[in-house]
């Protein structure tokens, strides 16, 4: 799956963290803050081509399954397509 | 026909309003401005190349200028003008998006300025008001995104009056520190102009 209109920000990591609400999202931000270096991880609009019940994702640096993190719904790895469009995996 | 505005010893910035209203009567196809200082002289004759009046005629007598569109010359209508990069400019007035949970209109801001960075189109200005400076000043995590947009060519302009009330004047990271004129005058300026709520 690509997403056309992604810029560059995405780029550089390599996990894509969808949740099942918002709730979840701000709960893995603080599990996340206290646990990597601020710079490890941000959250996004979900992108486009992503199907996923919340609009809001996480995408890290840093393999996210240590964190025991509560309300994942799926997790993507990214990577960038002949094209250099970004592409996006699900891998759990 | 065209018409004549003088538009001395009027503040910043009335000239460029009264020059808009002339130009929306229905029967003006150009006009004659007079004002007496180089920063309405350069806004109305801004205003007026923005709307198609390529040849404009300025001419200094004394401490006044008068801007006067071709009488030869047909306005040219600006390319496109719903054309998506359009100016546009996108004024913020708090760093937070929308009314009601606090976290929520956080996480909503800092998803609608990276958005920003995804953009084809992006805008041409954004202003920040009251707590919206807080947005470009250090620990907003929207600064890496504000400075992507701002060295694409984005302008970012910053409420001084509200970095001083906030104690943030030191503590800016992006963007420049403006006032109520150059902030009221870029309003006015853009063709569209979104408030952020």
């Amino acid at each position: 799956m690509s997403e056309p209109g992604a810029k560059g920000a995405l780029r550089t990591y390599r996990y894509l963290i969808t949740f099942y609400s918002t709730h979840y999202v701000m709960a893995a931000e603080g599990i996340l803050a206290s646990n990597v270096d601020p710079g490890e991880f941000r959250t996004v609009p979900t992108p486009r081509k992503i199907s996923s019940e919340c609009g809001f994702s996480i995408a890290a640096r840093v393999s996210p399954e240590r964190y025991h993190l509560e309300g994942v719904e799926g997790i993507y790895s990214i990577h960038t397509t002949n094209t250099k469009e970004l592409a996006y995996e699900k891998i759990s | 026909m065209k018409k004549y505005l003088d538009a001395r010893e009027l503040p910043c910035p009335k000239p460029l309003v009264l020059t808009k209203k002339l130009l929306q009567e229905d029967d003006c196809d150009g006009v004659t401005v007079r004002v007496d200082n180089v920063a309405a002289k350069e806004n109305v004759s801004r205003f007026l190349t923005k709307q198609g009046f390529t040849d404009l005629t300025v001419t200094q007598e004394g401490e006044e200028f008068v801007i006067s569109t071709s009488d030869e010359q047909l306005q040219i209508q600006p390319d496109e003008p719903q054309n998506a990069s359009g100016n546009k400019t996108l004024f913020f007035t708090s760093n937070l998006l929308g009314s009601g949970d606090q976290e929520l209109g956080a996480l909503l801001m800092k998803g609608f300025i990276y958005t920003l960075t995804e953009l084809e189109h992006r805008p041409n200005q954004l202003i920040f008001m009251n707590s919206a400076v807080r947005l470009a000043c250090t620990g907003s995590q929207v600064l890496d995104d504000l400075r992507q947009i701002a060295t694409s060519g984005t302008q970012l302009l910053v409420c001084g009056t509200c970095l001083d009330y906030y104690q943030l004047t030191e503590e800016l990271q992006v963007g420049t520190i403006s006032n109520m004129y150059s902030i009221t005058e870029a309003l006015l300026e853009a063709e569209t102009m979104l408030k952020i709520t």
